[in-house]
């Protein structure tokens, strides 16, 4: 669900539209918003399960605090989506617990 | 409170050394005081790195490396023995350790340590290649490698718990432990010990344990230990990574660690290169932080990302040749040294056995010449290398020769 037509912040600009991977759905977003807005507006709410009682966990504070929103980002464990801006093509993951590492070494920027 | 205490033995110093002895003291029956300036690993203990190494250090010393491996491994079984009868864990776990080499002179002097540890009868030593060590360790930057030694009964574990686990089970046989009780000054009559002066009073005792490593040299004369400082650090909780603890000298200085705790947090640590005047100053400067980051960025570049909790500063002790002080002190009857020269989770255990041997047996089971701490009494004053970071303290020990040099 997404606001487009505020009644105090008015209208939503007009931005490129772009394409991430959550748990191998594609998922449409906006350049320059974060992951979980992208995700949250897709409808999905539950972004990773606690490690110890498995229990589902979205956005809580939406300031990157609270680290409730983590996710795997590209096979690195423990993002905080809520400050994270989404990427063409990111590939994202529903992280269970601590996550796992898939990462082996980070590419170059 | 203090007044009129009195034990058969007191301990001064609650990390993993006195807390250890306080135990193995205890469990021979004996009524045994633990004095901690702080809280229980508080100094040193509570903030190293965790890793259980035996036979560690570069240098070719025969009888050191052959001694240090004994010692070691007698200690590695009494963490075995610990696991199986406390009640508390310390995470000890067995992941072996890689020391690694960055260039390919250093791999030269890896394959020249191995053979003389080969020839001593050390059969698990390993040389791994540039190929092998990055399958051991898949997440090294792969130009920071040029092969390693390995040892697969090398391990890791929670300093912090082993610490606290010895402390529980030895208040459980009757020892106190009093935290926050400063120690003075040990109180020394005609070469025999009396007891320890605290704030509010004397502590008597036949027998003191001074295990209080980096402090020692404060409250015994003639000790000699070198207080280096070290950082470290501890990471967000994270999924299990390969697991193996690691050492390697990177741009001069040592880095080492990896030790993961059970709840995920992974701690690395480092040399702490900003050098205030005071080597005992255990504040820690953004600069250090910075610099170390750096480091363990290069050795981990898929760490990049990660986020630090926690970072502080720690003071550990090196005897100026690289062995551990452990015995009687010669001149003073009933006072006993036990500082273990730097990696002390590698001695901790059976430093506090030895402890208990001598002091209730008169003789012990390893044999503790080669650890005199009164085999710098008399001899030159030696020049420290300075300033007091790891690396130059490293070359100082190694370098024997050169010791005793103007």
């Amino acid at each position: 669900m997404r606001v487009y037509d505020h009644p105090i912040l008015g209208k939503l600009p007009d931005r490129k539209e772009i394409t991430i991977l959550v748990d191998g759905k594609k998922i449409k977003a906006y350049e320059d918003e974060t992951i979980a807005t992208a995700i949250l507006a897709s409808g999905i709410k539950t972004l990773r399960y606690t490690s110890e009682k498995h229990e589902p966990r979205g956005i809580f504070c939406a300031i990157g605090q609270c680290t409730d929103c983590v996710m795997e980002v590209n096979g690195q464990p423990n993002v905080r989506t809520c400050i994270t801006p989404v990427e063409e093509n990111m590939v994202i993951a529903t992280q269970q617990g601590l996550g796992t590492w898939r990462k082996v070494s980070s590419k170059k920027k | 409170m203090a007044k009129n205490k009195q034990a058969d033995v007191v301990v001064i110093g609650g990390g993993a050394v006195g807390t250890s002895a306080a135990y193995h003291l205890a469990a021979r029956g004996m009524s045994v005081i633990l004095c901690e300036a702080r809280n229980i690993a508080s100094g040193a203990s509570g903030r190293c790195g965790g890793q259980v190494i035996h036979a560690f250090a570069r240098d070719v010393n025969i009888d050191k490396i052959d001694y240090r491996l004994k010692v070691t491994r007698a200690n590695t079984e009494i963490y075995k023995e610990y696991q199986k009868s406390f009640e508390l864990d310390f995470e000890f776990r067995q992941v072996g350790l890689l020391d690694i080499s960055i260039t390919e002179e250093e791999f030269g002097e890896l394959e020249r340590l191995i053979e003389i540890q080969r020839s001593l009868g050390d059969d698990e030593i390993k040389l791994l290649t540039k190929k092998e060590t990055l399958e051991v360790m898949p997440n090294l930057n792969p130009d920071m490698v040029s092969g390693s030694r390995w040892r697969e009964s090398d391990g890791n574990l929670n300093p912090y718990k082993l610490c606290w686990a010895q402390a529980v089970e030895a208040q459980k046989l009757g020892a106190e432990i009093l935290t926050h009780t400063k120690v003075e000054d040990i109180v020394i009559e005609k070469n025999r010990v009396k007891g320890v002066r605290v704030k509010d009073g004397i502590i008597e005792s036949e027998y003191v344990v001074n295990a209080t490593n980096a402090w020692s040299s404060s409250l015994t004369k003639g000790m000699e230990v070198i207080p280096v400082r070290e950082m470290a650090m501890v990471t967000e909780r994270l999924p299990e990574l390969p697991p193996q603890a690691f050492e390697m000298l990177c741009f001069g200085d040592y880095a080492y660690g990896a030790t993961q705790t059970a709840s995920g947090n992974y701690n690395l640590g480092g040399p702490a290169p900003n050098y205030p005047p005071d080597p005992y100053d255990e504040r820690i400067y953004p600069e250090e932080v910075l610099r170390v980051m750096s480091y363990i960025n290069t050795i981990f570049p898929s760490l990049e990302e990660v986020s630090v909790i926690r970072s502080w500063v720690g003071i550990m002790a090196l005897t100026p040749d690289g062995m551990a002080s452990i015995g009687p002190m010669p001149g003073v009857e009933g006072l006993f040294i036990a500082v273990p020269d730097g990696a002390g989770m590698s001695y901790a255990g059976i430093t506090g056995k030895i402890t208990a041997e001598y002091i209730c047996d008169g003789k012990t089971s390893i044999p503790i010449d080669l650890l005199n701490p009164g085999r710098f009494i008399g001899k030159p004053k030696m020049k420290w290398p300075k300033p007091y970071d790891i690396t130059s303290c490293h070359k100082f020990i190694c370098d024997e020769e050169s010791r005793y040099k103007k």
